[in-house]
């Protein structure tokens, strides 16, 4: 567990962050969303102490991080960042290296290990492994970067817009690989954006930023459904946010007994491609796929969709 | 392709000049009056040009020692205080001309060898320094943030990523420095010190036309692959890191 | 808390202090005697001087620091004067006071101290100008008032005051004659390159290369086919063209000077963004009227700053063409080097060094008021 206990850090007038606690449960992810100059960056490195805090302080695991000595606490916090910060000068594989090189691993447990890291995102070790960071496509860079945070196997992996700089269309198979590599190794995960969609899409945890302040902290269903205040819900664009709440749940979830005509709909399908769906061939109900008997109908998405109400929402 | 070709070319020449120079004598012989030697024979060609290429080495050497640790003290935060003024001495510096740096050293250390060295190596210092600097304050800001957020302690951040990847700025301002370092040697030979400056000055003496044309060939042949030879090596370097 | 440059810069000029300030000679070339200023002026007159890089140790104020540093620096020029004055009179008139090694040391040190404080005011280009002239009208009136007469470097001058201004004329000839010559051709030169995509990198590798070979190199290497234009055409040598002299001085400083012309005007050029390029083109600008109305003035500062290496350059430069006999400020630092006359060298040297630094100064302000006109 992590915990950010009262963070503050003021440069001569500015509040860039403004006593922030916040707690973190071990293997979730938190998504910490703000526009630029809300002060999450700031925030983001007064955790691996980039940034030194003009008070407060972060404990991990119930020890205070200012009695670690700061490379010692960084070598255990993994950190990626926008434009991937790869060393220009170092392979790919030496780059995933760095951190168990500086722990001082024996040779055969790092080339293992990253070839180990390499595999699981997609990057043959091979191919990939022998390449400069110029040699590597946008995405390629965001993976190594990615591999480069996790090869000491980190008690917190900290990342700042970790899509950024990636093409929107492959930004949101990045996303949907993040997800899962964070399922399979239970990491706990910290990351900035300012995408609310990315956060919705990524978070256990969502904390809304604002000068500095946590305006809001919530589930992401919390988020959408709840906004604290006019500016959450202006983040939560207004238009979509039905449709945005309900791709929080799938189709297995709301199935009800009865019988439907048509394609099926797969029962992994979140509920706004099913009324999408519905909408569009213009049926009340849809069959799912592998259930007989059964389906889904549109009146009772349209009940979950609405400002929340007694029952609504399970 | 051709590049190198024509270095090797002159390579060869230089060599051959070096080792035999009696071959030469025809080629020469025309440019000089009746009686006059073509071929400078008051010292061993080969021997001079080993003496101007020493006077270098040991004035850049020291000198780029110095500027880089110098470099590295200004852009910590220890020495920043002194980063204003070291960068306004910089600038202030190259506004002096190399020779005047070897005017201004003689008054002090008389004539000879000293002189020449010290003033290679005062001069030496500037674009060693500046570039170093240079290269220190355009890291790109994602890769030292990287380097802190990984755990490197300053000194392993240093070694490991600052100085690497500022080694081809670094080699430039030594290029910048050598070819300098090159020429002023040669006119270190007014104040008596031992270097190919010594056979143009002689002809340009005794209205030796040979003599000019020889040594000055030599000594920017000298220069010319001694540039080539770093550019090479910048060259190499850089294929590595390109997207800096 | 201390001002730690200070305090590093206090040690030498406090040691500088009690080291020799001046030699004093029987004849030209004797041996110095040392006198320190404590020798000359006694205790009071040093131990005041040095109190202003003390006081420094604990002042910050950038403004109250350059005006400090700038009295420090007077202070010591004046003594080094002074002290002269004092010391030859009563010496016999042979008798020669040249600063010694504690006038260098103090001086170098409140220099320095004057640099970082002007660095730390951060003067606008329009003040950095003023700066120069307050600098170069108080050094004319104190050598107009006599305050140096009985220094050994002006002894120099007096003995050949007529020749140290023609020297002085030709360096500046040589120099800046390069100088326009370099522009004129290097600017037309910078643009092609900038428009002609193959030109420019055989243009660039021959220039870096031209730059290369050592002056004297280059020098000599002129010598013969300039020789055998001058025997062989008569329009060469009508002109006065020869292997020595003038001639090959001026075609090498314009051959060093190209490079950093070419190579910034095509630089410069590159800056221009293609938004603007296009909108000058949408707007109906012709090419040449494109060029001189757009382009050129935003490629103005990078321009300036080619124009500034090059002026800088020359200025160095034109001291080594004394070696072929063209004359200029070297032919007193060669002389002085022949003779062993550290005076003479000095008198050829230290002109060499402020005209570099007062075109420096100069170019300088002009490349922040050029960009100053493209940030309105």
């Amino acid at each position: 567990m992590i915990e950010l206990i009262g963070l503050s850090k003021h440069y001569d007038t500015v509040r860039a962050v403004d006593d922030v606690t916040l707690t973190i449960p071990t293997g979730t992810v938190t998504v910490i969303v703000g526009a630029s100059g809300s002060g999450k960056s700031t925030l983001l490195r007064l955790v691996n102490g980039l940034v030194t805090p003009t008070s407060g302080h972060v404990e991990i695991n119930g020890r205070d991080t200012r009695k670690i000595p700061s490379h010692d606490l960084r070598r255990r916090i993994g950190y990626a960042i926008q434009d991937h910060g790869l060393f220009p000068h170092w392979t790919a594989a030496r780059n995933i290296a760095t951190v168990p090189d500086l722990l001082g691993w024996p040779k055969a447990r790092v080339k293992q290990r990253v070839q180990e890291l390499m595999t699981l995102l997609q990057l043959d070790p091979a191919v990939i492994g022998a390449r400069y960071p110029h040699q590597l496509s946008g995405g390629q860079a965001q993976r190594v970067g990615v591999a480069r945070a996790l090869a000491a196997e980190p008690e917190l992996l900290l990342m700042d817009e970790p899509f950024g700089a990636l093409d929107p269309a492959i930004r949101a198979q990045a996303q949907s690989d993040l997800k899962a590599l964070q399922v399979r190794l239970g990491t706990t995960v910290l990351l900035i954006t300012h995408d609310m969609a990315e956060a919705i899409f990524l978070a256990d945890h969502i904390a809304v930023m604002r000068a500095g302040r946590i305006e809001q902290y919530g589930t992401p269903a919390d988020i959408l459904a709840r906004p604290a205040n006019s500016f959450v819900s202006g983040l939560v664009a207004v238009a979509d946010r039905p449709f945005r709440y309900l791709s929080l749940f799938s189709v297995a979830d709301f199935v009800e007994d009865g019988p439907a005509d048509g394609p099926p709909i797969p029962a992994d399908a979140t509920l706004s491609e099913a009324l999408a769906r519905m909408i569009w061939s213009g049926q009340d109900t849809l069959p799912v796929a592998g259930m007989a008997d059964h389906c889904i109908r549109r009146h009772s998405l349209i009940g979950v969709a609405g400002p929340p109400r007694s029952g609504a929402v399970r | 392709m051709i590049r190198r070709i024509s270095v090797a070319c002159l390579c060869i020449v230089v060599l051959a000049f070096l080792l035999m120079p009696d071959m030469f004598r025809p080629v020469l012989q025309p440019l000089v009056a009746e009686g006059m030697p073509p071929i400078y024979d008051r010292a061993n060609l080969l021997m001079l040009t080993l003496a101007h290429l020493g006077l270098v080495v040991a004035a850049i050497i020291p000198s780029a020692i110095l500027a880089v640790s110098l470099a590295i003290f200004v852009s910590r935060p220890a020495g920043s205080e002194f980063l204003p003024l070291s960068r306004a001495l910089t600038n202030f510096g190259q506004t002096f001309p190399p020779v005047a740096v070897l005017a201004l050293t003689v008054p002090l250390l008389g004539f000879g060898l000293w002189p020449t060295l010290l003033a290679l190596f005062l001069y030496g210092l500037l674009p060693i320094f500046e570039n170093t600097l240079a290269a220190f304050v355009t890291l790109s800001p994602s890769v030292r943030e990287a380097a802190a957020a990984m755990g490197m302690t300053p000194r392993q951040r240093l070694w490991r990523v600052e100085l690497p990847l500022a080694l081809p700025l670094i080699l430039e301002g030594g290029r910048i420095a050598t070819i300098i370092a090159l020429s002023t040697a040669t006119i270190g030979s007014t104040v008596a010190a031992r270097s190919l400056g010594e056979v143009i000055i002689a002809g340009l003496n005794s209205n030796n036309l040979a003599f000019i044309l020889q040594g000055g060939i030599l000594t920017a042949a000298l220069a010319l692959l001694i540039s080539e030879v770093f550019s090479f090596v910048i060259r190499r370097l850089q294929y590595t890191q390109q997207a800096r | 808390m201390l001002d730690r440059l200070s305090v590093v810069l206090a040690v030498p000029i406090g040691v500088g202090m009690w080291l020799p300030l001046l030699g004093l000679r029987a004849n030209r070339i004797a041996p110095p005697q040392p006198f320190s200023t404590a020798d000359v002026f006694g205790f009071w007159p040093p131990f005041l001087i040095l109190l202003v890089p003390i006081g420094l140790i604990f002042i910050r104020h950038p403004l109250i620091r350059t005006v400090l540093s700038m009295a420090g620096l007077i202070a010591v020029l004046i003594s080094v004067g002074q002290g002269a004055v004092q010391l030859s009179s009563n010496a016999a008139s042979f008798a020669r006071v040249s600063p010694a090694v504690g006038a260098w040391i103090t001086t170098a040190g409140f220099a320095l101290l004057l640099l970082d404080a002007l660095t730390r005011l951060r003067p606008g280009p329009m003040l950095r100008l003023g700066l120069l002239s307050c600098a170069i009208l108080l050094t004319s009136l104190l050598m107009i008032g006599g305050a140096w007469d009985r220094i050994s470097i002006m002894q120099e001058y007096g003995n050949r005051s007529t020749l140290f201004w023609t020297e002085g004329q030709r360096h500046l000839v040589l120099a800046f004659g390069s100088f326009v010559a370099a522009l004129l051709a290097g600017i037309p030169l910078g643009i092609a390159c900038h428009r002609i995509r193959n030109l420019r990198a055989p243009v660039i590798d021959l220039l870096t290369m031209i730059q290369t070979i050592p002056s004297i190199a280059l020098f000599g290497m002129l010598i013969l086919p300039l020789g055998w234009l001058a025997q062989n055409v008569d329009f060469a040598k009508a002109l006065g063209i020869s292997g020595i002299g003038t001639a090959p001085a001026m075609i090498a400083l314009f051959l060093y000077a190209l490079l950093p012309v070419v190579g910034n005007t095509a630089a410069g050029l590159d800056t221009v963004s293609s938004h603007v390029i296009e909108a000058a083109d949408g707007t109906g600008f012709s090419r040449w009227g494109r060029l001189w109305k757009i382009e050129l003035p935003l490629a103005m500062p990078v321009i300036l700053t080619g124009a500034r290496i090059v002026l800088v350059q020359n200025i160095g430069l034109a001291t080594v063409c004394a070696l072929i006999g063209a004359g200029g400020f070297g032919s007193f630092v060669f002389q002085g080097l022949g003779q062993t006359a550290p005076d003479l060298i000095l008198l050829g040297a230290l002109p060499t060094v402020a005209l570099a630094f007062a075109a420096s100064t100069i170019f300088g302000a002009l490349i922040d008021l050029s960009k100053r006109g493209s940030d309105d």
